[in-house]
């Protein structure tokens, strides 16, 4: 089973800052995606299972080949960097059509990526190939069994609150992953060595023989700016209202700006407070 | 399309109300459950007509699925100028290559400037589809939508875990984006006014499924991992004793909550590891978040930003988790949780 893995190299979001007087990025560490490290540790263990090889696929700049590394360092059998002064600025449309282009050249019975990158959360990518490459698609998977007899694969995905839908596909597939799909990989010492002596292959647009005038982007970016903080809607109002009036206050924004103030009443009445705040948000309905 | 198309979104006119810009309109995919429309929609609903008049145009719903042909009326006081309606019996139960096969087919040649969608797990699964199919971009989880003096669109919407934004602009039509319906409040009812219904003529091929839906799994919503629950109840040091844990029990079991809690709860063992929330536990991000006998450190509130809404019972009413509370209530939640188990038997029953 050839398996291909999309891995991406991002910065570290719980460090990063915004730099308000340079309008750029303060304490810049680059890290692989997690819900990537979750897709090949996922790539690993089905290649584990049922032999083949696992294939980990990253388009980014010459630092990106970091996140390859690490990929076989975790065992990836083979790392392919795509990477040309071309494709630095491109959107996330051109970046699937790049990469399916990639996949096309071999057959591949599963591809993975991440659900959404934690960077940019487009959530796109997994969508962008299998059109691409006219492949079926699930996404969100917690769990992928794989039927190499009948070249067919059963899986779950998330759906709310915990819910499960099963999924019956044929392979090849593309399959978006979610961060519960898989435990972490500790590899054993000898896979890490054997990773080390591993290298990468670097294609540009020439290599891959992509004329990158023949994709049309469809986003541009116009540039980074601070985040302007949430309008938080909050539902602690007047209680002589009733619940109708407090649901079209709630909805019509005029409480928008309130702060959320403390209440404190004997139990009986704090209790019914919280009702009625569970009501007024649709938490429970009365019978 | 190139871009340039875009861009021609001609300034305010006069005769706008008769004689609406070229942009082909705003369309917004609405989302239905056992026969209604979900809140989301109608929410929807209002973000596209705002976002509509900013750019001078039309605002168009697309409703597909099963037993559907009546909903379009729920749309009447939004300002919704026309429905695309597709039924089919074959969309009963979902399929994500029958829909988009739709959706395709129902917007057409005729393209629309934005298409919009609430995130939800099925428009999650949706857009990138729809956005995929008809090669355009997807901006997910905007939070600002605007023209620029020139009569450029803009997205705006957050990078890197929030601590950027990023602004976007489409380059071909139609730009697929979807917001978050909590962002989301519903403006003045308009006057009421007639949603023309169009049904299209369009074919389903039965063949165009490449993937089957062969069970559905419900998860326990008590025993459900807290960072998929959309109810968690969190408990710290203000628990107490691991005794106390019974009545919060009783409360989740009525609530259809996930338990939940501090380091503090999880160091004293009245709650397992795996269910501290936390820098060194996991994140939530669920509709309610109920905070019992929690100050609200740091550590503690990182992984809860994600919650739609915070209600907190604390002795203390300087305690931290007051100020994020959407709801705060200063008392003692040994007296207050049996309370409300007590009259929420009386008068409900879980939503879902
Ligand atoms: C490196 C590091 C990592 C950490 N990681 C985490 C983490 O992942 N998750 C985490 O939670 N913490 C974490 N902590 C610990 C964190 O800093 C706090 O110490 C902890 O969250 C406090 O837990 P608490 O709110 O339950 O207890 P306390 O801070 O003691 O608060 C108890 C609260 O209960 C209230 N209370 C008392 N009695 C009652 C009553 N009868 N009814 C109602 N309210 C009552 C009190 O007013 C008080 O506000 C970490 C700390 C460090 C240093
Ligand atoms: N430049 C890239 N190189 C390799 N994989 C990528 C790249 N961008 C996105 N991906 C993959 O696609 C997933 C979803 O990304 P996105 O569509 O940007 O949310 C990521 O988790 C990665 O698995």
């Amino acid at each position: 089973m050839r398996i291909g893995v999309c891995v991406k190299q991002i910065l570290d979001p719980t460090i990063v800052k915004f730099n308000i007087v340079t309008g750029q990025l303060d304490n810049v560490r680059y890290i692989m995606d997690p819900v990537d490290e979750v897709a090949v540790s996922e790539a690993i263990k089905q290649r584990d299972k049922h032999g083949g090889e696992v294939v980990a696929i990253s388009l980014g700049p010459s630092k990106a080949e970091e996140v390859l590394k690490t990929c076989l360092k975790m065992g990836a059998d083979e790392a392919i960097h795509l990477c040309d002064e071309s494709f630095n600025t491109l959107d996330s449309y051109s970046t699937s059509i790049v990469i399916a282009r990639f996949l096309s050249k071999n057959r591949y019975d599963l591809i993975l990526c991440g659900k959404e990158s934690t960077d940019e959360g487009n959530g796109f990518l997994g969508a962008g190939i299998a059109e691409e490459l006219n492949l079926p698609l699930v996404t969100s998977t917690t769990r992928i069994d794989v039927f190499t007899d009948t070249n067919s694969a059963t899986v779950r995905r998330r759906v709310k609150g915990g819910d499960r839908e099963v999924v019956e596909t044929s392979l090849p597939a593309v399959f978006t992953v979610d961060s519960v799909l898989s435990s972490p990989l500790y590899p054993p010492l000898r896979t890490i060595l054997a990773g080390l002596k591993k290298s990468i292959t670097i294609l540009d647009a020439q290599a891959l023989g992509i004329d990158l005038a023949s994709i049309e982007p469809a986003l541009a970016s116009l540039g980074i700016s601070q985040p302007k903080p949430r309008l938080k809607k909050t539902a602690t109002m007047d209680s002589s209202l009733s619940a109708q009036e407090r649901m079209k206050l709630l909805m019509s924004g005029g409480v928008q700006q309130k702060k959320s103030s403390a209440i404190e009443k004997p139990p009986r009445e704090a209790a019914a407070e919280i009702i009625q705040f569970l009501i007024d948000n649709r938490i429970i309905v009365r019978q | 399309m190139s871009g340039q198309d875009n861009t021609a979104i001609p300034e305010t006119s006069a005769s706008s109300a008769q004689n609406k810009s070229n942009g082909n309109g705003i369309c917004f995919i609405a989302e239905h459950k056992d026969g209604k429309l979900e809140d989301s929609s109608l929410l929807l609903a209002a973000e596209a007509r705002s976002i509509a008049d900013n750019l001078d145009e039309d605002v168009a719903a697309l409703i597909i699925g099963h037993g559907i042909r009546d909903l379009a009326q729920g749309f009447r006081p939004y300002g919704v100028d026309k429905a695309f309606v597709f039924e089919d019996k074959l969309l009963e139960t979902y399929s994500p290559e029958f829909y988009v096969d739709v959706m395709s087919q129902l917007i057409g040649p005729n393209k629309p400037s934005v298409i919009l969608f609430a995130t939800s797990p099925l428009s999650n699964d949706l857009a990138p589809r729809l956005a995929a199919r008809l090669k355009v971009g997807l901006v997910s989880r905007y939070t600002q939508m605007e023209k620029d003096s020139e009569g450029k669109l803009l997205v705006h919407r957050h990078i890197h875990g929030g601590k950027a934004r990023v602004t976007l602009t489409p380059l071909k039509k139609p730009m697929i984006a979807s917001v978050d319906p909590q962002m989301l409040t519903l403006q003045k009812a308009r006057e009421a006014k007639d949603t023309q219904i169009i049904e299209p003529p369009i074919r389903l091929s039965p063949r165009l499924s490449t993937t089957r839906v062969t069970d559905f799994i419900k998860a326990d919503p008590c025993a459900v991992c807290v960072s998929e629950a959309e109810v968690v109840i969190g408990v710290g040091k203000g628990l107490g004793c691991a005794e106390n844990l019974n009545a919060v029990d009783e409360l989740a079991r009525i609530i259809g909550g996930s338990i939940g809690g501090s380091r503090r709860a999880t160091d004293e063992h009245w709650i397992v590891d795996e269910r501290r929330i936390g820098l060194t536990g996991k994140t939530i991000t669920p509709t309610l978040y109920l905070v019992c006998g929690i100050s609200g450190a740091f550590h503690h509130t990182l992984s809860i930003k994600g919650s739609k809404l915070i209600l907190s019972i604390n002795t203390d009413k300087n305690a931290p988790i007051t100020k994020m509370a959407d709801l705060a209530i200063v008392g003692d939640m040994h007296a207050i949780i049996p309370e409300l188990t007590r009259q929420l038997r009386e008068i409900m029953k879980p939503t879902t």
